[in-house]
């Protein structure tokens, strides 16, 4: 029993994410400061204003990517859209609005889509390091005109797990979401069955390796790392599917790092 | 024991750390800095005013700036993270028979469209 109970605590421990040293490296992370994080945020910002994106998908680090599962470097994924904004004091100016779907503070197994400023997007953020993606022109219009609709909120799913599977609604996380927002605009749909039929076929998610014991125990550690919706293995939408995605077909205009100290483009 | 309770508690909040809110990332981050975590809100940067519209802004033309009320300065911009919760549903779960609970194979009773093209 003792064996079996040590096999479960090193399956948990173990979990693709996570190293042997993964926890340690994970506690020492220190807190971005915040005069860093604002800056890092109005350096994307004006990046992207000055490519003339009115819509942006942008990533961030969130965990030291160390300790994150093969092909996995970003963490969290949202749209950013460029905007006139009116603060409660009355002053005005134009920037980017980041339109997100966050796990719920407290209850880790639902979400809320979230409006937040580019500073609070990377306040959480691990290192100062953004994966971006201009969608063409073209889409942008569409995606702005979905994210302006009702669609956009009824494409939310708010059970969450961090592992969603992208082909089916049964769970979501903020990459499905920016992924079925994505393919509501490109078929001018709002069927999410036509949706999820659309990403089976077409978006090949990234494959996340995890052994049966890890698959079995997770939701023991906590309900969000739930797999009950994959079949036989597993794979999740990220930055970098999206990436993909969208350089297979056509439909970026640029998709591209950076970082305070660099732009560096993604090959195609 | 110790031990065992800290394993499980790493991979939670390891994983839990993705999608997360700027105060669940600060909490996750910060496993053994409580008191550096206690410092940082749920909004890091931004402690003042906070934005009470953003439209997205369609016109044309290729250049297009940042200003005003939009930049971040620290201790006065603008917004507080997570207090403009947009919506939450459910979606629509799809019939049983269109579920993809054991292939990876798209759902049967809905055919894709082509493959996504720009006009």
């Amino acid at each position: 029993m003792r064996r079996f109970i040590a096999s479960v605590l090193i399956a948990l421990s173990t979990l693709a994410p996570v190293t042997a040293t993964a926890g340690s490296s994970a506690a020492t992370n220190p807190v971005l400061p915040a005069a860093d994080v604002a800056s890092f945020a109005n350096k994307v910002q004006r990046d992207l204003a000055g490519r003339g994106a009115r819509v942006a998908i942008v990533s961030r680090v969130g965990r030291d990517p160390a300790v994150l599962p093969n092909g996995i470097n970003y963490t969290h994924v949202a749209f950013w859209v460029y905007s006139r904004i009116t603060l409660e004091d009355g002053t005005t100016g134009q920037g980017y609005r980041v339109y997100n779907l966050y796990q719920r503070d407290g209850d880790l197994t639902h979400s809320d889509l979230v409006q937040d400023s580019p500073g609070d997007f990377f306040a959480g953020a691990h290192s100062l390091d953004a994966g971006v993606i201009i969608p063409d022109p073209r889409l942008q219009r569409k995606l702005l005109d979905v994210i302006a609709s009702p669609t956009y909120a009824a494409l939310h799913n708010a059970r969450y797990s961090v592992l969603a599977n992208p082909r089916t609604g049964q769970f979501q996380n903020c990459t499905e979401h920016t992924l079925d927002v994505l393919m509501a605009a490109l078929y001018d749909t709002d069927d999410p069955q036509q949706i999820k039929a659309n990403i089976g076929a077409y978006f090949a998610p990234q494959p996340v390796q995890l052994n049966g014991l890890q698959r079995l125990f997770a939701p023991a550690a906590s309900q969000a790392l739930t797999t009950a919706d994959h079949g036989a293995n597993v794979g999740t939408a990220t930055f970098g599917s999206i990436a993909r995605f969208m350089q297979a077909n056509g439909l970026e205009d640029e998709v591209y790092r950076i970082t305070p100290t660099q732009v560096v483009r993604f090959a195609n | 024991m110790q031990k065992s309770k800290l394993a499980i508690t790493l991979a939670t909040l390891t994983l839990a750390a993705a999608c997360a809110a700027p105060s669940v990332q600060h909490t996750a981050q910060s496993v053994d800095h409580s008191a550096q975590a206690a410092s940082h809100g749920a909004s890091a940067v931004a402690s003042g005013a906070a934005t009470v519209s953003a439209v997205p802004v369609v016109a044309a033309g290729a250049v297009l700036s940042v200003t005003g009320a939009a930049i971040e300065s620290v201790g006065t911009a603008s917004v507080d993270a997570g207090i403009e919760v947009l919506d939450a549903g459910l979606g629509a779960t799809a019939p049983a028979g269109c579920r993809v609970a054991a292939t990876r194979q798209p759902a049967p009773c809905v055919a894709p469209n082509g493959p996504p093209v720009l006009n």
